[in-house]
């Protein structure tokens, strides 16, 4: 695949899906999302008006596990072809994922404050999400402090696929304990949503969110691959001085 | 038990113009990208012209 066709900057900056088609997708779904959730979703009986929270909670989460998919087929078609752009795809990607991630953890906490009158709990859930966002933070740190290191790039290639082998233990950490031994819901499966304006509001705002992410991860990426160019041709351009 | 629908216009403002300032923030670094690229590629024209004005060894 001759991925370098489109992670150049110059289809990164000018393709109409990039500049035209992801942000007006994202920014008009996301307003419809925010219609539905605060104007036509009822609010929740038992726990009222906090659990509007949900939409922004879950659709984060989605969106947190959509970009570290990315991050999985850059991360092993770079191991695999060692073409930059792959790489440049993974970072990228993998910062849109560590956004995500903490607004999840942050929602959550509200939400959980609100329902279960803590915070924080030490239960699967939300340890093995937690070990997911800590994993994330350090692939960005690497990236903070290793930029221009091929070395670094292969390390972070084999974080990025540990990233990902993460996520179906945040999704199942879910049956690690019994309903009555944990308080984290697992609403769908629970069939907790009766109302069908409920599974609207979550449905669009799942879909609205990834589409911001995509939109997020586009421009991420769109400054990773200028800035690398940047390095490379002021490299290029010191070299030819020295050598006059 | 029949939940009476509420709306919440408030929080709807409020998070609307939060998105709409993000999106803006968001299109104006576009245009910074795409003027940062189209810079880049001159550079890098003359970063070639001048690699191509290089003895061969």
């Amino acid at each position: 695949m001759q991925i370098e066709r489109y992670i150049n900057t110059k289809y990164l900056t000018s393709s109409r899906l990039g500049t035209r088609v992801l942000p007006l997708a994202a920014a008009s779904l996301v307003l419809i999302a925010m219609v539905i959730v605060f104007l036509i979703v009822p609010t929740e009986a038992v726990m009222g008006a906090v659990q509007r929270i949900f939409y922004f909670h879950v659709g984060s989460a989605m969106a947190c596990y959509a970009m570290i998919a990315l991050v999985l087929v850059g991360s092993s078609f770079f191991l695999a072809s060692r073409e930059a752009a792959w790489d440049a795809m993974a970072e990228a990607a993998a910062f849109v994922a560590f956004v995500f991630a903490s607004i999840v953890l942050v929602t959550g906490s509200i939400w959980g404050h609100s329902a279960w009158n803590t915070w924080w709990r030490w239960e699967p859930r939300l340890v093995s999400f937690l070990i997911l966002w800590l994993l994330l933070f350090s692939y960005v740190l690497l990236r903070q402090f290793s930029a221009g290191s091929e070395r670094a790039e292969a390390f972070a290639a084999v974080l990025g696929i540990l990233i990902a082998l993460n996520v179906p233990v945040v999704i199942f950490s879910i049956k690690l304990l019994s309903h009555a031994e944990q308080l984290h819901p697992e609403v769908v499966a629970q069939r907790g949503l009766r109302d069908y304006r409920f599974i609207v509001g979550l449905v669009v705002s799942n879909i609205a969110l990834i589409a911001a992410a995509l939109w997020f991860w586009w421009l991420r990426l769109t400054g990773t691959v200028i800035e690398r160019s940047i390095r490379l041709g002021a490299l290029r351009a010191h070299s030819i001085e020295r050598f006059n | 038990m029949e939940v009476p629908p509420d709306t919440y216009w408030d929080l709807f403002a409020a998070y609307s113009a939060l998105w709409l300032i993000i999106v803006i923030a968001c299109w104006r670094l576009m245009g910074r990208y795409k003027q940062l690229a189209d810079r880049l590629s001159l550079l890098e024209d003359r970063v070639q012209r001048a690699a191509d004005e290089l003895p061969d060894n």
